[in-house]
C-alpha cells in the first residue's frame, strides 16, 4: 500500500519537500509509521519521536488501520500564537 | 457566533468588535487579546506557517468548546502566518458574553488552547548567519 505524507515546519526543512510517498505493509496501523518514516527519511531523525500524526485530516489512534491511499500529516510540536 | 480566520493580512480590532452584533444587548462584556511579536535580540522576524484545513478545524472545534464550558455568546479567532515583525499583531481572540467573568475566562482559555493544538508553526529569523 502506498501513502501520501503531508510535512510541515522542521520536517518539511529536513527532507526539502511538502509531501513524501510512504510504502506500507498491509495491515500497518498508525503506531508503525514512525519506525517506517526513519527507515526510508534517516533525515527526520530524533525529530521523529516528537511528533502528532494526523490521519486524513483528524488526530489518529495509534491502533488505526492505514488504507491505500491514505494521508497522512506530521505534526511537531505547535507554536502558534 | 463563530468566526474564525487565518490570513496574511492585518487585522482590524475595531472592524472586529463592530462584527460582533449585540442585539438587545445579550453582551454585557466583550473581551479581546490580542498577540503581537515582542522584540528580542537578533530577531529580524517570525515566520508563520499552517496546516490550514486542519487548523481551522481546530480553531473551530476550540471556540465550540470554549462556548459550551464557558456560556459565552461570540467567538472570533483570527491568526495571521507569513512573515511578522516586531510588533506586528498575530492573533486576536475576541468574546462576547453575558459577564466579564465568563468573557476573560474563555478568552484566556482559548489563547492558552490555541497555543497547544493548532497546528500553526513559528520559525526565527535572525540577522545573517545567526539562524
Amino acid at each position: 500500500m502506498r501513502i501520501k505524507v503531508r510535512l510541515f515546519a522542521l520536517h518539511r526543512e529536513l527532507l526539502g519537500k511538502n509531501a513524501v510517498s510512504l510504502d506500507v505493509p498491509r495491515g500497518a496501523k498508525v503506531k508503525d509509521l514512525k519506525p517506517l518514516l526513519v527507515h526510508k527519511f534517516p533525515a527526520l531523525g530524533k525529530s521523529i519521536k516528537n511528533l502528532a500524526i494526523v490521519l486524513n485530516g483528524s488526530y489518529s489512534n495509534p491502533d488505526s488501520r492505514l488504507k491505500d491511499g491514505d494521508e497522512i500529516a506530521l505534526i511537531p510540536p505547535v507554536s502558534g500564537g | 457566533m463563530i468566526r474564525i480566520a487565518i490570513q496574511e493580512g492585518d487585522f482590524s480590532i475595531d472592524h472586529e468588535l463592530a462584527r460582533i452584533k449585540n442585539p438587545r444587548g445579550k453582551n454585557g462584556a466583550v473581551v479581546h487579546f490580542v498577540g503581537a511579536v515582542r522584540s528580542k535580540c537578533r530577531l529580524v522576524a517570525l515566520e508563520y506557517e499552517c496546516y490550514r484545513e486542519m487548523a481551522l478545524k481546530e480553531l473551530k472545534k476550540l471556540s465550540n468548546a470554549a462556548t459550551k464550558k464557558y456560556g459565552v455568546n461570540d467567538i472570533t479567532v483570527i491568526h495571521r502566518i507569513g512573515i511578522l515583525r516586531p510588533g506586528d499583531k498575530v492573533v486576536l481572540v475576541l468574546v462576547g458574553a453575558p459577564h466579564r467573568k465568563e468573557a476573560f475566562a474563555a478568552c484566556e482559555w482559548l489563547i492558552d488552547n490555541i497555543k497547544k493544538t493548532v497546528p500553526i508553526w513559528k520559525k526565527e529569523i535572525k540577522r545573517k548567519g545567526e539562524n
